[in-house]
C-alpha cells in the first residue's frame, strides 16, 4: 500500500477530512456492527443510518441546492464509499444508497423534481429510497423489462413485477421504469416516481440473501397503480438512457466500496499472518503464504488507481462507460479474490463465523452481479473497443 | 458565555509509540491526531453550546504547523474559532512553559471557563491544567468524570479511592475532564465545509507579550527503557476464585 504522504491524486484539506471522518465511523460505528446485522439476516440497521444522516454522510452526493453536502464529483464519493465498506460491504453500501436514487432523477428530472424529490434526502431525518430496474425476467438486459405505464387521463397506470429491489418496503420514494412503448425495447423504457402507499403498491416478503443483508431486498408489485403526468421522470423512452447515466456512476462507485472491501481482508489476513505462528515462525515468513499476500496488495493497487483513475475522468465530463466497467470489474474481481484469499489465509478460523473474513466473501460476490454482472462488464468493455 | 478549550496533537495512539532514546522526546514523525481526551474536552464545550446560544467556544493549542489539521478538526466538530501559538522557540517546550504560554494565550480571550483533558496521551503528566489555572489566578476543578455548566458556576465529580465527589466553583474557572465526561461527536460534512471559513490565528511568543512564571526548562539526563511486566497472578478456581478475585481487585482500589 502507498504510504500516507504521498497521495494517489492530491486532495484537498476539506476531502483529507472527509476520509478521516469515513474512517473513524467505518471504524467505530460500522465495523462492529457487521457481524450482528448479517445475522440479523433481514433486519436493515437504520439506527446507523440515522447516526450517518446527523453528520452528512447519507447526502454528502447531493447538491448544496437542494440541502445535499454539495460534494457531487464522484471522486470524492469515491473517497467515502471505500472506507466505509472497508467497515462493512453491506452496511457501506446502505447508508449511502441515496446516491443512486438520485442519479437518475438529477440526470432526468426538472427543476421542480429535484426540489421535491431530493431536499426530503437531506439532513438528519433523510427518507429512505428505492430504485426498481430488475424484473423476474429481466436482469442483465434491462431493455426487456415488461412492467407497463399505459396512459390514462391525468397520468399513467402502471402494472407488473418488480424483483430483487434494495430497501423496497423500507423506503418512502421509488424511482420506477416501465414500458410506456411494449412494442420498443430500450426506447420504449420510460422512469416513474412514486412514493409509498400509493394505491395498487404492495411488497412482497424479504429475499433471502448470501450476504450484505444491511440491505434488504424484496419483490414490488404493481396492481393499476396511478402515477400523475408531473411524477413522470424525463419524456417517454428515455427512462433507459437516465438508466445507463446512472450506471457509470454507480459502477465507478461500486469500484471503490468494492476496494474498500478488498483492502478490509487484505488488512485482515496481513495482520492474522504476521501473528499466527506454524512451523515454528508467522505464517507470513512461509512463502505460499506471502505470495498470496503479496498478490492482494497489488490486485488492491491496481484497482484503486483505475476506480480514481475512471472517477476523475467522469468528473471531467468524458464518455467513461468502458473505464467504469473497467473498473467495476477489476474492483469487484479483486474483492472476491482478496477475500476468499483472506478465508484461505485465516484456514479454519476463516471458515468461522467467530471472524468477518468469511461473511465479507459472501457480501462481496454481490460486487460481481449487481449493477451489471461481470460478464456484461466485458461486453460493455468489449463494445467500447 | 465564553469557552476556551485547550487542545493538542499527539503521536495517532492506534500506531506504535516510541521515545527518541537521545533526547527522551516523544516521537513526533508519524501521523499527529487531535488528542481523543481533548475531543472529549470540546465535547463538554459543544454540549454547553448546543444547548445555551450565544456561546463562543475557542481551540486554543501550541504546536508547530501539521497542527492545522487537528485545529480544523476542531472546528468542523463545532467551535467558533482556533487560536495557535505557533514558534520556532517554542520546540521541545516542558510542561511548564506550555503552561505559561497556553495561559498567556487564554488571557488575551477574556474566557468564562477553561475546559482541558485530565491528561494528554502522549507527555501524561496531567499538570498543564493546574499550572494554567495557576498563572490564571483562576480556580481548577480537575480530573472530572461529568460536568455541568451554568452562568454562573461549574459544578464537578470526580471519582476518588472509595467513591465520588461533587464539588463546584463559580465562574471563571479551570476544569479538567476524564475519558469518561463525554463521548466526542464526529465532525460533520457541512462542518467540514464550514470550518475553513473560520477564524483560524496563529500568533508568536512575542506576540503573546511576557510570558509569565521563570522560564526554566526541564533537563533530561538520561532515559532507560520500562522494564518488562510481570506475569500476572494467575487464580485457580478451587470454590472461591470470585472471592479471591474481588479482594485482589479490591487491593489495587480498582473496585
Amino acid at each position: 500500500m502507498a504510504k500516507n504522504n504521498v497521495e494517489y491524486w492530491p486532495l484537498s484539506d476539506e476531502q483529507r477530512a472527509i476520509v478521516d471522518l469515513c474512517k473513524d465511523f467505518a471504524t467505530n460505528e460500522i465495523r462492529p456492527r457487521g457481524r450482528e446485522v448479517d445475522e440479523a439476516d433481514t433486519v436493515p440497521p437504520v439506527d446507523i443510518f440515522r447516526k450517518a444522516a446527523e453528520i452528512g454522510i447519507t447526502d454528502f452526493m447531493l447538491p448544496e441546492e437542494y440541502g445535499g453536502g454539495g460534494y457531487t464529483d464522484v471522486f470524492t464519493q469515491c473517497l467515502v464509499q471505500e472506507q466505509l465498506c472497508w467497515g462493512d460491504p453491506g452496511i457501506g453500501n446502505f447508508i449511502c444508497a441515496n446516491g443512486f436514487f438520485a442519479d437518475p432523477v438529477l440526470a432526468l428530472g426538472s427543476e421542480l423534481q429535484k426540489k421535491r424529490w431530493l431536499s426530503s434526502l437531506t439532513g438528519p431525518d433523510a427518507l429512505f429510497t428505492s430504485l426498481a430496474t430488475t424484473e423476474p425476467g429481466s436482469g442483465s438486459d434491462s431493455a426487456s423489462i415488461v412492467t407497463r405505464a399505459d396512459k390514462v387521463p391525468g397520468g399513467y397506470s402502471i402494472n407488473g413485477q418488480k424483483s430483487w429491489i434494495s430497501n423496497a418496503g423500507l423506503a418512502d420514494q421509488y424511482v420506477v421504469f416501465a414500458k410506456t412503448d411494449p412494442s420498443e425495447r430500450s426506447k420504449g423504457v420510460t422512469a416513474f416516481l412514486l412514493k409509498k402507499g400509493t394505491p395498487g403498491m404492495s411488497f412482497g416478503e424479504p429475499m433471502k440473501k448470501m450476504g450484505q443483508r444491511a440491505i434488504v431486498c424484496r419483490e414490488i408489485f404493481f396492481d393499476n397503480v396511478f402515477v400523475p403526468e408531473e411524477d413522470r421522470l424525463g419524456d417517454e423512452g428515455q427512462g433507459f438512457y437516465g438508466l445507463m447515466k446512472t450506471f457509470d456512476v454507480s459502477r465507478v462507485v461500486l469500484a471503490a466500496a468494492a476496494t474498500g472491501a478488498a483492502r478490509a481482508a487484505y488488512e485482515y489476513a496481513l495482520e492474522y499472518a504476521r501473528t499466527r505462528t506454524q512451523f515454528g515462525k508467522p505464517i507470513i515468513e512461509h512463502q505460499a503464504v506471502a505470495f498470496r499476500l503479496a498478490d492482494m496488495a497489488t490486485r488492491i493497487e491496481s484497482s484503486w488507481l483505475m476506480t480514481l483513475h475512471a472517477a476523475r475522468q467522469l468528473d471531467a465530463g468524458e464518455d467513461v462507460n468502458g473505464l467504469a466497467a473497467m473498473a467495476k470489474l477489476q474492483a469487484s474481481e479483486t474483492a472476491m479474490f482478496c477475500t476468499w484469499a483472506a478465508v484461505q489465509t485465516l484456514g479454519g478460523w476463516g471458515y468461522s463465523r467467530e471472524y468477518p473474513v468469511e461473511q465479507w466473501m459472501r457480501d462481496v460476490k454481490l460486487e460481481e452481479i449487481e449493477e451489471g454482472t461481470s460478464d456484461i462488464m466485458r461486453l460493455v468493455i468489449s463494445r467500447n473497443l | 458565555m465564553k469557552i476556551a478549550v485547550l487542545v493538542k496533537q499527539v503521536p495517532d495512539t492506534g500506531e506504535q509509540r516510541t521515545l527518541d532514546p537521545i533526547t527522551g522526546l516523544v516521537d513526533r514523525r508519524g501521523e499527529n491526531v487531535l488528542d481523543e481526551i481533548n475531543e472529549r474536552a470540546l465535547e463538554v464545550a459543544l454540549r454547553y453550546k448546543d444547548a445555551n446560544k450565544g456561546t463562543e467556544v475557542v481551540v486554543v493549542s501550541m504546536g508547530p504547523d501539521t497542527l492545522t489539521k487537528g485545529l480544523r478538526k476542531a472546528l468542523s466538530m463545532g467551535a467558533d474559532a482556533a487560536l495557535q501559538v505557533l514558534d520556532d522557540a517554542l520546540a521541545g517546550a516542558d510542561a511548564g512553559r506550555t503552561a505559561a504560554v497556553l495561559a498567556c494565550a487564554v488571557r488575551s480571550l477574556a474566557v468564562d471557563v477553561v475546559v482541558a483533558g485530565n491528561e494528554s496521551t502522549d507527555g501524561r503528566s496531567g499538570v498543564v491544567p493546574a499550572m494554567v489555572a495557576e498563572h490564571l489566578s483562576l480556580p481548577l476543578l480537575s480530573a472530572l468524570d461529568a460536568v455541568e455548566l451554568s452562568e454562573v458556576e461549574v459544578l464537578g465529580q470526580r471519582s476518588t479511592a472509595t467513591g465520588s465527589l461533587r464539588a463546584s466553583v463559580p465562574l471563571p474557572a479551570v476544569i479538567s475532564v476524564t475519558e469518561r465526561s463525554a463521548e466526542a461527536r464526529f465532525p460533520s460534512f457541512k462542518g467540514i465545509m464550514t470550518a475553513k471559513r473560520k477564524v483560524l490565528t496563529v500568533m508568536s511568543v512575542a506576540q503573546l507579550g511576557q510570558l509569565p512564571g521563570n522560564t526554566g526548562q526541564t533537563s533530561i539526563l538520561s532515559t532507560l527503557r520500562s522494564p518488562a511486566r510481570p506475569a500476572g497472578r494467575r487464580i485457580v478456581d478451587e470454590g472461591n476464585a470470585g472471592h479471591e478475585l474481588a479482594q485482589f481487585l479490591r487491593s489495587g482500589s480498582l473496585i
